[in-house]
């Protein structure tokens, strides 16, 4: 398993405030290296050249790429990370697209708890190095 | 004969049209029958009431939405000064071990001023942590009531909806209204919940405005057969009884302009009855108090 400061985490939200809350309880709970971005398209660049481990993001957000696809975009480039949501504005259509299409880990509400928040993103985290050492073991891809 | 027949089958509304279309360009007198004008009216009356309903509706569907927004607008900023609060409090807890450590200077540690700042700051935290649970608890009330998504039917714990509608009614009740939970053993039941909410809410604004300076609501559920009963009991005025039956009547008010404009439990029983197949029932005595039992099938 890698050491906590290994593994990569990207927040999106085009809230800074939101970025600047969740960052510092991964600074001050973790080890994470945490990659902020507060557009889908930033966001989107840093997925070409960096291994995403954990993603949280939010899905409403101005700009021509919204939270949705990014992640779908995120699961195309690297299948094994974990995608999350968390957003304040609960809508079922956008939820089970989410579900169906991004292959969600979880969709979360705000407000958020931190302690479950941390929990959460610590289980995601284990589900991404036990599926990274069944890859290994298998010599190849495993089907998600 | 066949003119009578041909009026007849008109309302009396397109009567009067027909007659006043007739005499338009006439300067006679139009003798209209008086059994006419009396139709006309209590039809005008109906048309009345059915508009304002309309417009009720209407409105409580853009209130709706409007609440959503805001409730929307106000979880995003919400949800960051709660999780900095919760984090303010985890940043204290490790001064508080720093200080105490062994490891750090006697002299540091023993600076009353330092433990007294982060005391001081871990009151103040603790005081924002208990508003920021306000503010979060109102803002998902105004969530669950407000969301479309919720507009179909659903297994859900009445007592949760209760307690909803008391976070949405808190600024009307709080400090003159002593609300009594007899909660009972109930199981889900299959609701509107957006719908429901509105039930009791407008059961609880009742209620209060029912009662003059302070006094008390009880809220009871049980399980009765295959039905859930709801009883809202209040400590007000009471109902005189020959207004008990005309209370479901829509228009029908004895509220000031500025509280009511008769419709509310006209709507609840609509949303009760048509929409639950449940019933609503009142009981009440002058100067003592009202009870509204709300009765729903567990399974629509």
């Amino acid at each position: 398993m890698k050491d906590e400061s290994e593994y990569n985490v990207l927040l999106l939200d085009d809230d800074p405030e939101v970025i600047a809350a969740i960052s510092s309880l991964l600074a001050l709970e973790t080890k994470h290296n945490v990659l902020a971005f507060t557009s889908a398209s930033e966001a989107f660049e840093a997925i070409e050249t960096q291994e995403i481990d954990l993603a949280i993001v939010d899905f409403l957000m101005p700009g021509a790429m919204d939270g949705i696809e990014f992640l779908i975009a995120l699961k195309k480039r690297q299948p094994y990370s974990i995608r999350m949501i968390l957003t304040g504005y609960a809508d079922k259509v956008n939820a089970i697209k989410a579900i169906n299409e991004v292959g969600l880990y979880k969709y979360l509400e705000k407000p958020w708890d931190n302690e479950e928040l941390l929990q959460i993103i610590r289980e995601g985290l284990e589900r991404r190095a036990l599926l990274r050492r069944l890859t290994d073991q298998l010599g190849g891809s495993i089907p998600l | 004969m066949a003119q009578d027949t041909e009026a007849n089958a008109m309302t009396p509304l397109e009567q009067l049209a027909q007659l006043m279309g007739e005499y338009k360009d006439r300067t006679i007198d139009v003798p209209v029958p008086q059994k006419l004008i009396e139709q006309v009216s209590a039809e005008f009356r109906v048309l009345q009431t059915a508009q304002r309903q309309l417009m009720q509706s209407k409105n409580m569907i853009m209130l709706g939405q409007l609440m959503a927004g805001i409730a929307h607008e106000i979880s995003t900023p919400i949800a960051s000064i709660n999780s900095n609060v919760n984090l303010f409090s985890r940043s204290l807890d490790r001064i508080k071990t720093i200080l105490g450590s062994e490891s750090i200077p006697e002299e540091l540690r023993e600076k009353r001023q330092m433990v007294q700042i982060v005391n001081a700051l871990d009151k103040l935290n603790q005081s924002n942590q208990t508003a920021c649970d306000r503010i979060v608890q109102m803002v998902q009330s105004i969530r669950s009531s407000a969301r479309g998504d919720m507009a179909e039917l659903r297994e859900i714990d009445i007592h949760d909806e209760l307690e909803n509608a008391l976070t949405l009614v808190h600024h009307e009740l709080k400090r003159r209204i002593n609300v009594i939970r007899k909660y009972g053993d109930i199981p889900k039941c299959s609701c509107f919940p957006n719908r429901l909410n509105s039930v009791f809410v407008n059961m609880l604004v009742n209620a209060s405005q029912a009662i003059e300076g302070k006094g008390q609501i009880s809220i009871e559920t049980f399980k009765d057969g295959d039905t859930i009963k709801v009883k809202f009991t209040d400590t007000g005025q009471g109902i005189p009884p020959e207004n008990i039956e005309k209370l479901f009547e829509p228009g029908f008010t004895t509220k000031p302009p500025d509280q009511g404009i008769g419709l509310g439990l006209a709507i609840c029983k609509r949303i009760v009855m048509d929409e639950h197949h449940g019933k609503i029932e009142v009981e009440s005595e002058v100067d003592k108090g009202t009870t509204f039992t709300i009765t729903l099938p567990i399974k629509q």
